[in-house]
């Protein structure tokens, strides 16, 4: 009796439909909590919190651009381990988890890559210097985009899931090794380091905003996440009757 | 309140067009990424509801054609 | 038993060297296109020999990466295309070996024969002597962790080929190797220790043998029944 309990509730959990009703209820929170941490963070750091000493008021890019490249990374962890669930215990829903997490991921990349650059012109005059975390992220949005070209290689989705999954993990566990051979690298031609204000010596005041921001961005995130699943549940799932019953009883609008 | 006057927050002594400019791109595309799946979600369900007409239609050819046809 | 757990080994090695020795062309046109490119480079940048040294380590190193990714395609792709692949994936043997033994198959082709031109490259980058023995030690280890790591790419992009995508999985995964491989060719230019970034080629090489394989056979079980 009671392992048929634990079977269900493992089981519901790996279902699209249970996904989709339950997200039906807390989208709106995580949205409304989302434009709260975002718009909060925001004004704080852009208004309220002081400039840095050297940089003056550029550095209020950081809490775009740390932000950003934390969830980036984040991002790939959470896309390879929904494929390493969907691959091992052959749930549906966690590989369509890692289809939407793959252009939410690049999108955050991209976003991280374009504040760095932006931020570099005042700061150190070029919009590009090749530096450990920046090439690092250059080369995480090649490897979200290897994932994304890849499933268009496989015509049945079953298997664009799992080539994708194989990918991203192969993926996952050369992100650290190329994180630590850039390090390397760049440590070797520019002994002079280039360091963004790092966390433990930045000012608290202008600490807790960028904390606030990076919540916010997890939030986001999550928020991204749910509503790219939903549609992909939607697409895939449409000879289900829940999903017809759910379109007969709630039109599409326009 | 850092800055005393709207225009000042604006201009950011003179780093404005980079914080600004970052703040529109980055606003761009996470709001693009709120709006693409909802979108994408709009399209399946008219597919879907599309899906079903059709097969209604069917169906009621169907029935027709047993209706129509000549009782023996 | 043994011959069981090495059996498959031997077995594909000496075929895949079979049929590469069979269509001598296609072993070759990666080897002259790491030669032709090389004879490119001075044309396009400068002759000079100091503006050529400069650039040597790091450019014989790309040549290479690039020489192994125009010929990694080929890997799996003809016994897909013909069936045999099923043979390997049904085979009694550990399905690790067999596909370590195409992959040495592959390497003995196409990375030792470059790890053996290069001195030409070095001589036409007038290289100094002292970095001959480390750059081919370097080309030696890393072009076996690019076949390696370039034969997942094959495995996952089989059921539609055509060379850029391969390009685009495997790049940011050859990184590391680019780094540590032209490194070792730099220091020893240098006069540096260039025992160390080789140690790194050489664990690298080490990790991969052991994790390639797995996700190769995950992408080969993927291709046969997707």
């Amino acid at each position: 009796m009671n392992f048929n309990l634990q079977w269900t509730w493992f089981h519901r959990l790996g279902s699209p439909r249970w996904f989709y009703q339950q997200t039906q209820r807390w989208l709106p929170w995580l949205a409304v909590a989302t434009l709260a941490l975002l718009v909060t963070g925001l004004v704080w750091g852009l208004a309220i919190a002081p400039p840095d000493a050297k940089q003056g008021n550029s550095f209020r890019i950081i809490y775009l651009h740390v932000p950003a490249s934390v969830v980036a990374l984040a991002g790939y962890y959470i896309m390879a381990i929904s494929g390493a669930v969907g691959l091992i215990w052959r749930i549906k829903l966690s590989f369509m988890l890692m289809r939407s997490a793959a252009p939410i991921g690049a999108a955050l990349t991209f976003i991280a890559l374009v504040t760095g650059a932006i931020w570099g012109k005042p700061t150190w005059g070029t919009y590009w210097v090749w530096d450990a975390r920046i090439t690092s992220m250059l080369i995480l949005l090649f490897l979200y985009f290897g994932v994304i070209a890849l499933r268009h290689t496989y015509s049945n989705n079953e298997a664009a899931d799992k080539a994708g999954a194989v990918l991203s993990l192969v993926g996952m566990v050369n992100v650290p090794i190329i994180y630590k051979s850039v390090d390397w690298w760049q440590t070797l031609h520019q002994p002079a380091t280039i360091k963004f204000t790092g966390a433990p010596s930045m000012h608290p005041d202008m600490f807790a905003p960028l904390v606030v921001m990076i919540i916010g961005f997890y939030s986001f995130y999550s928020l991204a996440l749910i509503l790219f699943a939903r549609a992909e549940i939607l697409r895939r799932e449409y000879r289900a009757s829940w999903v017809k019953q759910l379109v007969s009883n709630q039109p599409a609008e326009k | 309140m850092y800055f005393d006057s709207l225009q000042q927050l604006i201009w950011m002594n003179g780093h404005g067009i980079y914080v600004w400019s970052s703040f529109a791109i980055s606003a761009v595309i996470m709001i693009g990424l709120v709006v693409k799946p909802l979108r994408q979600k709009q399209a399946a369900m008219r597919n879907i509801e599309l899906q079903i007409k059709l097969q209604a239609s069917k169906q009621a050819a169907k029935q027709k054609e047993v209706a129509d046809a000549p009782h023996s | 038993m043994a011959n069981n757990l090495s059996g498959g080994f031997k077995a594909y090695l000496y075929r895949d060297i079979l049929i590469a020795q069979r269509d001598r062309g296609d072993l070759s046109k990666p080897l002259m296109f790491f030669l032709l490119v090389a004879v490119m480079v001075p044309l396009a940048i400068a002759p000079e020999a100091n503006k050529l040294s400069a650039i040597a380590p790091g450019l014989i190193w790309i040549l290479a990466l690039l020489a192994t990714l125009l010929s990694i395609e080929r890997l799996f792709s003809e016994d897909y295309a013909d069936g045999s692949l099923e043979q390997l994936l049904i085979s009694p043997n550990l399905l690790m070996m067999p596909i370590l033994g195409k992959i040495t198959a592959h390497w003995l082709v196409i990375g030792l024969p470059l790890t053996l031109l290069s001195p030409v490259i070095a001589i036409w980058f007038s290289l100094p002597i002292s970095a001959m023995v480390p750059m081919m030690l370097s080309l030696a280890l890393g072009t076996a962790v690019l076949s390696l790591i370039g034969a997942v790419g094959a495995a996952l992009t089989l059921p539609r080929q055509g060379g850029v995508l391969l390009a685009l999985l495997v790049m940011p995964l050859y990184m590391p190797v680019l780094i540590f491989g032209s490194a070792t060719i730099q220091a020893a230019v240098d006069g540096l220790n260039w025992l160390a970034p080789l140690a790194m080629l050489a664990a690298l090489l080490a990790v991969a043998i052991v994790l390639c394989p797995l996700a190769i056979s995950a992408g080969l079980r993927i291709a046969k029944n997707g």
